[in-house]
């Protein structure tokens, strides 16, 4: 109760006060001559945002990049030993090599699914449309953590003989199989894939309200006079839709591999790395509190780092292009 | 069209710097209310600092009025983060007067940063050595060889748990060595029932249950010099002694018919659901290994009615290895970090061997000393319990919390899932382990 109402001081608190920081920043800047006052206005607003930038973002982010060169307590300089070991340790080989497991199959499949439903639901009458689009998008009001905890329950393994309460098990042994725990089954990597339709359903929604409006800006008149040349459909939507959505593609698909990059969540709660089906960002969680090697869960942020910029550069330029048509 | 956007993007601006405002506000605010529990400093007060909390918090301050009642003013500070909190305190320069760790290796990593006192210096180490359970101190000596701190409360690990009442129809015995204990297993196997209850989930920490049985077992073949010698990592987990462990708890868990689930199960039953199966009618299962804070992991109607429901006994030592009755443990360890008169009145109290008997009267706490009235328990369980620690010839620390976090609370963990899962077999997990101790 009183942490209710702590938070309920500390959001009244915190946005009446920068509503008035700003309010008064802005009337200070107006007292100004005209042209002090054209000068400055953009820092004034720009400026708190900036700072905060700076002293939370980019500050650390060199320091990260510093410890990274140091050993587990940071206090010797150990050169590059850090991302030798990043490379060389099996343990983290394996979350690398999952890592671009993830990549190369979710953002793809999100994509897949997403422009699926969204040509499918196209021809849908719009009452329908609505209700079978809706109902792809719920999960994305789903937090990470609460998906992987349905999709255990999905997967959950009883001893043979009890009641199966996981889906997967209840029809598997329905059909007469002993039951199997799924999240340990690392066998061509099944329980990774397992993980990734939970990424999968997560973000198909996204992926489809984008896409599904990229395709609703198609102008009919292309699609008709494709039609009067004598495409099939297929065709239509290979060498029609397609390249003028081509751009929305490749920012969902991008913004989808960003959060892939950096998947956590889903691993930590559902496998915490075991089986085989260990990533990145859950090694780095553990380096740090766990083992506290410090230097090392460095040189692992600073790869994630490395590895997610040039993404990001190419997605921020990719939705540039599409704003300024 | 455009000015819209301009004022959405300013919007959204204030919104997000609300937001983190709001944030630092938050976090002022947890940091007020962590201060209202802290003692005031200064002048003859002890502020001790300890990571038990709710019910022990409040038995341990029942367990202070002896010596509140004294004069000195002692007030206890619990904190569930204790390992993050005092290292930043100590960073901070900023340390309780006394800190009570749940494990020995931050307490001689502390000790070595802080300048404490060796218990030398304030308390006969050899009375005390002498009235504590044989090996207790071992764990709170540094290299050079000093005791620096000395525990003030035992967790055993060492306990077999069987449902009482079932047990007893099936016409089972208690078994006294670990050839009696295979003996058991077999016949309840051939009863067409499942000896043990066994479950190792444990979110990312899955494994840990792992690490103690094959501890148990490095401690019985092998006895404590050796035990000592694998912590320090100079007896490698690929050795004989390593291997013979580990192929020990093999046969556990291998063994067809022999764990509810098997390998599977041990790696999908959570540890503290895993104790249900000794309660149900008919039981699951008849054996279970865990310490002693297994009771809050019993369904409540047993818990209610422990004495009636449960029994515990000691894991069993083998004949054929370690010629002596060792117990793996656990415990809180008092070290004394700002040398005042009060605080070193404090120390010499907790250090009594009768410290703890209105504690005690309560439950939920075990005495490290041998000579503590066991009477004073509330249930037979936990004078059991007690007498599990007391009767030993000598005492381990859980060998995971010595060993470097990398090992203890990493590669040894997922060691032992990998080679339950199958994901690895036995020679790459004991090879794979001693290649990630950290080599500085």
């Amino acid at each position: 109760m009183l942490k209710l109402a702590n938070a309920l001081i500390a959001v009244v608190a915190g946005v009446g006060g920068t509503v008035v920081l700003f309010w008064a920043m802005n009337k200070a800047v107006e007292a100004l001559p005209e042209v002090w006052e054209n000068r400055l206005k953009p820092y004034v607003f720009i400026g708190p945002a900036l700072i905060v930038v700076t002293l939370f973002l980019v500050y650390p982010a060199f320091r990260t990049i510093f410890i990274s060169f140091y050993d587990d307590r940071s206090e010797n300089f150990v050169g590059v030993d850090n991302y030798t070991l990043l490379f060389t340790d099996p343990g983290l080989r394996m979350a690398i090599t999952n890592n671009l497991l993830w990549v190369l199959v979710v953002p793809a499949a999100c994509v897949a699914f997403g422009l699926l439903v969204a040509v499918l639901a196209d021809r849908l009458t719009a009452r329908f449309e609505s209700i079978s689009k809706s109902l792809i998008f719920t999960p994305m009001a789903v937090s990470a953590v609460g998906a992987s905890t349905i999709w255990l329950f999905v997967y959950a393994w009883r001893p043979a003989g009890t009641a199966q309460i996981g889906l997967l098990n209840a029809i598997w042994t329905g059909l007469g199989q002993e039951p199997i725990a799924w999240v340990q089954v690392s066998t061509l990597r099944l329980n990774s894939f397992l993980l990734m339709v939970i990424m999968i359903w997560l973000q198909t929604g996204f992926a489809m309200v984008l896409l599904s409006s990229a395709i609703k800006g198609v102008p009919t008149e292309t699609i008709e006079a494709a039609r009067i040349d004598g495409a099939t459909e297929v065709q239509i939507f290979w060498r029609v839709t397609i390249p003028q959505i081509m751009s929305t593609i490749v920012v969902v698909f991008t913004t989808i591999l960003i959060a892939v990059l950096k998947i956590f969540d889903i691993i930590f709660v559902t496998t915490g790395g075991n089986f085989n089906t260990d990533v990145v960002a859950v090694r780095f969680i553990n380096e740090l509190f766990q083992f506290r090697r410090f230097g090392l869960a460095a040189a692992i942020v600073v790869v994630l780092m490395l590895a997610t910029i040039p993404v990001m550069v190419y997605n921020v330029r990719q939705f540039r292009q599409q704003e300024a048509r | 069209m455009r000015t819209g956007h301009r004022r959405f993007r300013i919007f959204s601006l204030v919104a997000l710097l609300s937001l983190l405002a709001a944030a630092c506000l938050g976090g002022e605010g947890g940091g007020g209310t962590a201060d209202g529990t802290e003692g005031g400093g200064g002048g003859g007060s002890v502020e001790i600092m300890g990571a038990f909390l709710d019910d022990e918090a409040e038995g341990f301050r029942t367990a202070l009025q002896p010596l509140i009642d004294e004069g000195v003013d002692v007030t206890y500070s619990p904190t569930p983060d204790f390992d993050t909190l005092i290292t930043t305190r100590v960073q901070g320069g900023d340390v309780p007067e006394i800190a009570l760790f749940p494990q020995p290796g931050l307490l001689l990593d502390v000790a070595d940063q802080t300048d404490s006192p060796p218990v030398s210096e304030y308390l006969d180490v050899q009375e005390l050595e002498d009235s504590l359970i044989p090996g207790f101190l071992d764990s709170a000596t540094n290299a050079d060889g000093d005791v620096m701190g000395f525990p003030m409360r035992m967790a055993v690990k060492s306990a077999l748990w069987y449902p009482k009442p079932a047990f007893e129809d099936a016409g089972y015995e208690i078994p006294e060595t670990q050839e009696d204990l295979q003996a058991l297993e077999q016949q309840i196997r051939d009863d067409g029932n499942t000896p043990w209850c066994l479950g190792m989930e444990s979110g990312d920490a899955t494994g840990w249950v792992g690490t103690d049985w094959v501890e148990e077992y490095m401690l019985r073949l092998h006895g404590p010099e050796v035990y000592d010698q694998w912590v320090s990592h100079d007896v490698l987990f690929d050795s004989p002694e390593g291997r013979a462990a580990f192929e020990r708890f093999g046969e556990v868990w291998q063994t067809e018919g022999n764990v509810v689930g098997g390998a599977q199960g041990l790696l999908s039953i959570a540890a503290d659901a895993s104790t249900a199966g000794l309660f149900e009618d008919p039981p699951q299962c008849f054996l279970h290994r865990q310490g002693n804070f297994a009771t809050a992991f019993f369904p409540e109607n047993v818990q209610e009615n422990l004495d009636e429901n449960v029994g515990v006994a000691y894991f069993p030592e083998d004949t054929s290895g370690y010629d002596g009755r060792p117990v793996l443990a656990g415990g809180d360890l008092a070290l004394m970090l700002n040398d005042t008169p009060a605080a070193r009145q404090t120390m010499e109290f907790l250090a009594q061997e009768e410290f703890g008997e209105p504690w005690a009267e309560i439950g939920g706490w075990l005495s490290p000393h041998t000579g503590f009235d066991a009477s004073l328990y509330p249930t037979e369980v936990e004078r059991d319990l007690f007498q599990i620690g007391a009767e030993a010839d000598v005492l381990r620390f859980d060998a995971s919390d010595l060993m470097p976090g990398a090992v203890g609370a990493g590669s040894f963990w997922t060691g032992i899932v990998d080679w339950v899962g199958g994901q690895s077999d036995l020679d790459q997990v004991l090879q794979g382990i001693d290649q990630s101790w950290p080599s500085q």
